[in-house]
């Protein structure tokens, strides 16, 4: 696990997940600096689409916080003997911290060397400086109160800009999470083949930037389970929505197991705190956004967290919260999953001839079919596939076969033969929207066209915890944990989604929405 | 017996000419190789009458018909070369420069007058031979200019704005004259190999980028008397996604694809090709009992098409049938059974 190269400290068991004090003499601060040149990010060469944009802003913003105050240069000469964490630190003339100085000072030493080995130390160094702003050590309320403060003399200064900046382009090239060497399939081809759709490229940002309450995931304030779950998702260990659901839900079991509370707030408001640089190392600080299911299951998350009744004992309250996880995964996979595939065979057992098909590989519609084929005797599936995205229905198929299925595989261009052969189509979705569009796999959309071309229904088997409460035109929007390729299918192409509420048509999504209270007002 | 001999030679010739192809060349090569076998069998054949020419041909055009029964072009063909020999008998017997109208579709119950039946009528076959050998040039010659004279026709149709979309460009001998000729500002072409003059996007992607684009230019494999057509496998989603966004379609196809035959379910003739194009050899194996589906054409209906585009002219689906009657006679086709 190369990933985990960063946290080179071992957590104190009875310290929440926070920093490691960061000691403020200027040698030990050099020392970190040594320690952390010598360490190269794992993917260098992938770097550079953030590097270059994080050591120009980096300088960037060295500058104007270098030569604005020689004054502040002494006084931080003068801080470290003094006690961290003050508030007089923040009431600088130009609201800078003292750890900022301090890292100007590295980051002049460093730049003289290699410059990126000086980009990524000092905002390694940057993001340490960053956390000794809200140590254990703290008092209580100046915590909150620190980071209002920091956040308000800053934006409306003039080294504010640059200095989000930093923290931006720090956090986007911190090397544990940085994942844009898988992201852009797009290496061997030509400049012209650019789509807007082919754009899986992970350093684009979106149009709308969601200001977010901008906490860096740092290799100190995460968890390790949740940068298991990212680097799993990077090497394509986790195929599709249901499994990173599932994944996601141990991870959240390991996170609250593990919490320990900050001593200065009520338990609800310090695992919502705790739990934001989680997500943040996930997402990439809110650039790209969860996968729909994955952003329901959270904000419930959230909400449960907010219900909490903090009077209770904590060793209480960690094991609600666990229980409602598990709760919440037996619900939304063993029991969701055992409706909708009875759903669906009660609608197979009416029709004559029972030939199913299906696109690329969907664990839902697997169990479907595996279920099926003990019940009925005349099944035959055919399956789908892209072969440019990984060929996910090889495995479908190879499943299918050993349950003695006959089966049939083709590519996309043999879609014209076999829906004239199939009577009827089922698909897997990640999400299903407000509208009654259906988010899944692309290339999905072509089935439910050649098939609504020939007039057999297409069914899709979608758990309710995938309903969400958006609205969205259209597809190819990169998102923060799974890599693949995504569109929405109209709905007018969809006969019925097959939930474990019941068989719905897709205009009812927002009468299953209110029913499970997902919705955003609830 | 020396014209036996010399046409059993040149059926062993176009036999072998078939078997020595790997992969299947374009369909103007095709037709061609088709034209100069019917062109030998006239030069080199014994017969007397224009009907015992008519029978000959017949017999071993549909010889070679049934022996690769997928491709429709042999048979095209053979009707081309039959209407010639027709037309040519015509001429010889009413004596006139100009062909009459004999197989108009409209009035062929109704004609005023009764022309002698060929087998009836005495011709000098060397002047039969020498006619039909001529006609068969000239349709040579159309052949060769096809794919230029449809991209002729490129600029009444498209504009040099239009985001133009197609499928698999580079194996279209037809479309990649298309485009060389008539430069569209953008080009998508469906499911190529990266290295083909144009923007290539993966047939997952065919939805998303129809909302793009503004026309759909195509390559027919075969244009059939309804208005439908057979071309390429995969096709068939282009066509759809462009009837659902409302983005004209246009087939381009030489008159030798021009086949007077329905195809009501495509099964019933469909070509598949290697399995190992789809699933590698090396997972045969595992996938023992598996059934492995690679059809090379799919059957576009003629209502997801626009306008077909021919050497000759645009027509629409509906009114294709009137080509029928410009290439081939009646009497050749009436009695196809396959």
């Amino acid at each position: 696990m190369g990933k985990k190269k960063g946290h080179n400290k071992p957590q104190p068991a009875n310290s929440p997940i926070a920093p490691q004090a960061v000691p403020e003499t200027p040698e030990k601060l050099n020392a970190i600096a040594e320690q952390l040149k010598s360490f190269s990010p794992k993917k260098g060469q992938a770097t550079p689409p953030s590097t270059p944009e994080g050591s120009n802003s980096a300088p960037a913003a060295a500058l104007p916080l270098a030569t604005s105050t020689p004054k502040a240069q002494e006084k931080a000469d003068k801080r470290p003997a003094k006690a961290k964490g003050k508030p007089e630190d923040l009431n600088d003339g130009d609201g800078k911290s003292r750890a900022d100085i301090e890292n100007e000072r590295k980051a002049k030493k460093l730049e003289k060397q290699m410059k990126k080995e000086a980009a990524t130390a000092k905002k390694k160094a940057d993001a340490a400086a960053g956390n000794a702003e809200k140590p254990p050590k703290a008092p209580a309320k100046e915590a909150p109160a620190n980071k209002g403060q920091k956040d308000a003399p800053k934006t409306p200064q003039q080294p504010s800009k640059p200095a989000l900046k930093k923290h931006f382009a720090s956090s986007d090239s911190s090397d544990s999470f940085n994942m844009t060497a898988n992201g852009s399939k797009n290496v061997s081809f030509k400049e012209k083949n650019i789509q807007p759709s082919n754009q899986y490229d992970l350093t684009e940002r979106p149009a709308i930037r969601v200001s977010s309450y901008f906490v860096h995931a740092t290799p100190h304030n995460v968890h390790p389970a949740f940068r298991r779950l990212a680097a799993k998702c990077e090497f394509k260990k986790l195929n599709g929505v249901n499994e990173l659901l599932l994944a996601f839900h141990k991870t959240l079991i390991e996170f609250v197991e593990d919490y320990n509370p900050r001593p200065d707030l009520p338990f609800s408001e310090s695992i919502s705190l705790d739990l934001q640089p989680q997500l943040c190392c996930l997402s990439d600080n809110g650039v790209h956004p969860f996968p729909q299911a994955v952003g329901n299951l959270i904000r419930l998350f959230k909400k449960q967290i907010h219900e909490l009744d903090n009077t209770k004992e904590i060793c209480d309250l960690k094991t609600y919260l666990k229980e409602w996880i598990e709760n919440s995964a037996y619900y939304n996979f063993d029991l969701a999953e055992k409706a909708i595939v009875e759903f669906t065979i009660s609608k197979l057992k009416s029709m004559a001839h029972r030939r199913i098909l299906t696109y690329s590989r969907c664990p839902i519609v697997e169990k479907i079919i595996l279920t099926a084929a003990e019940q009925f005797n005349d099944l035959h599936v055919y399956i789908v596939d892209d072969p440019n995205n990984g060929s996910r229905g090889k495995t479908m198929l190879e499943s299918l076969s050993e349950a003695s299925i006959p089966c049939t595989y083709g590519h996309i261009n043999s879609i014209g033969y076999l829906v004239h052969q199939a009577s009827v189509v089922l698909l897997g979705c990640s999400a299903i929207l407000n509208t009654g569009r259906v988010v899944a796999l692309r290339g999905s959309s072509l089935l439910a066209l050649s098939a609504q071309a020939v007039n057999i229904p297409v069914l899709v088997a979608a758990k309710t915890c995938t309903f969400v409460d958006k609205v969205r035109l259209d597809e190819h929007l990169s998102t923060a944990l799974l890599r693949e390729p995504i569109e929405t299918i109209p709905e007018d192409l969809v006969t019925a989604l097959v939930t474990d509420l019941r068989i719905v048509p897709p205009s009812s999504a927002p009468a299953v929405l209110k029913a499970k209270q997902l919705g955003y007002d609830n | 017996m020396a014209d036996q001999v010399a046409v059993s030679r040149l059926r062993d010739r176009v036999n072998l000419y078939f078997h020595k192809t790997a992969v299947r060349e374009s369909s103007s090569k095709l037709a061609l190789r088709m034209l100069s076998f019917f062109e030998d069998l006239v030069r080199y054949a014994h017969y007397e009458t224009a009907e015992q020419l008519i029978a000959i041909l017949r017999a071993e055009g549909e010889l070679l018909y049934a022996a690769h029964s997928n491709e429709f072009i042999i048979r095209n063909m053979l009707l081309v070369v039959l209407r010639g020999v027709r037309d040519e008998c015509l001429t010889q017997t009413s004596g006139s420069d100009d062909t009459l109208p004999q197989a108009d579709s409209l009035n062929h119950f109704q004609r005023l007058w009764f022309l002698p039946a060929p087998n009836q009528v005495q011709i000098n076959s060397a002047q039969l031979r020498s006619g039909v050998l001529d006609f068969i040039k000239e349709m040579k010659e159309e052949i060769n200019v096809s794919a230029e004279m449809i991209s002729n026709q490129a600029g009444h149709q498209l504009v040099k704005t239009d985001t133009v979309m197609t499928y698999k460009l580079s194996q279209s001998g037809t479309l990649k004259k298309f485009f060389s000729l008539f430069r569209a500002k953008t080009i998508y072409s469906v499911d190529d190999d990266p290295s083909a003059p144009a923007n290539v996007i993966s047939s997952v992607e065919i939805l998303s980028t129809m909302k793009l684009t503004t026309r759909v230019v195509l390559s027919a494999a075969a244009i059939l008397p309804d208005g439908s057509v057979v071309a390429p496998a995969g096709t068939l989603n282009v066509c759809l996604a462009a009837k659902r966004h409302s983005v004209p379609v246009v087939f381009c196809a030489g008159y030798y694809k021009l086949t007077p035959m329905f195809i009501p379910h495509l099964d019933e003739f469909n070509v598949q090709g290697r399995p190992t194009d789809v699933l590698p050899a090396s997972e045969a194996l595992k996938f023992s009992n598996v059934s492995v589906a690679n059809p090379l054409f799919d059957l576009i209906p003629a209502h997801l098409i626009t306008l077909v585009l021919t050497q000759s002219s645009a027509k629409t689906p509906l009114h294709v049938y009137r080509l029928i009657s410009d290439y081939y006679h009646l009497e050749d086709f009436r009695q196809l059974d396959r």
